[in-house]
């Protein structure tokens, strides 16, 4: 399967207009396969990104460029029970997972 | 995220945020995705299950704002279109879909689909900051 997903960049456009994300140390909430994980990525200084499907972080992992893994940690875990130290991180990104 | 509870599961994600942080919710709206190929619409998806809870995760950052949690920064509406080579392959992919159903009849037509499908949704990113 050739899936295209928004293949217009609208969201990732939009999310990059609805904050300034360079040098922010982000959480994404419910990350998925991580497509709008790497375009968040490459202005932030790091991103923690989860989500419970194993499968999707799987894929997010294998699929994040090199350039870009030293930064970014992907992790299976619900919203409901991710341990995340307080006042860590600059920015909150939740992407359709509530 | 089931919707009972989701407030304290925010207020508990929201402690890793350094006052004056930033959230940022991208989510869809209703109604349903519509479904198109070649310019005909061939039906909606059924999130009869998935927009009481994006709406419960909308409503419990509105119950943090009126908390005075979080301030109210921006809203933006946001059109996504999903294309598929084929309509079986679109519905290989909302097979994984946790709460987006796709109606019987839809499902048919899609199933003999051979040329390109779209799938229109409507998104919006709210902006909040931390107090």
């Amino acid at each position: 399967m050739r899936r295209v997903v928004d293949a217009e960049g609208v969201h990732l456009a939009a999310i990059l207009r609805a904050a300034d994300f360079k040098a922010q140390r982000v959480l994404e909430v419910g990350c998925g396969d991580g497509r709008l994980t790497r375009g968040i990525a490459a202005t932030a200084s790091s991103v923690f990104a989860f989500d419970p499907k194993a499968a999707d972080i799987r894929s997010a992992r294998s699929t994040c460029p090199s350039d870009l893994r030293e930064k970014v940690r992907f992790e299976v875990a619900s919203a409901a029970e991710i341990e995340v130290e307080p006042q860590s991180v600059d920015l909150v990104f939740f992407s359709w997972s509530l | 995220m089931e919707p009972k509870g989701v407030v304290n599961v925010l207020r508990r994600l929201l402690m890793a945020l350094v006052p004056g942080g930033v959230v940022v919710d991208l989510t869809m709206s209703p109604p349903d995705e519509l479904v198109e190929s070649g310019g005909e619409v061939l039906g909606r998806l059924d999130g009869s299950l998935f927009f009481p809870r994006a709406l419960a995760a909308c409503a419990g950052l509105d119950t943090l704002a009126g908390e005075r949690v979080l301030s109210f920064v921006r809203e933006e509406p946001v059109s996504v279109i999903v294309r598929y080579p084929t309509g079986a392959d679109m519905l290989e992919h909302l097979a994984h879909r946790d709460y987006t159903r796709v109606p019987e009849e839809l499902a048919r037509k899609l199933a003999s689909v051979t040329a390109e499908c779209l799938l229109h949704s409507n998104c919006y990113v709210r902006t909040f900051r931390k107090l």
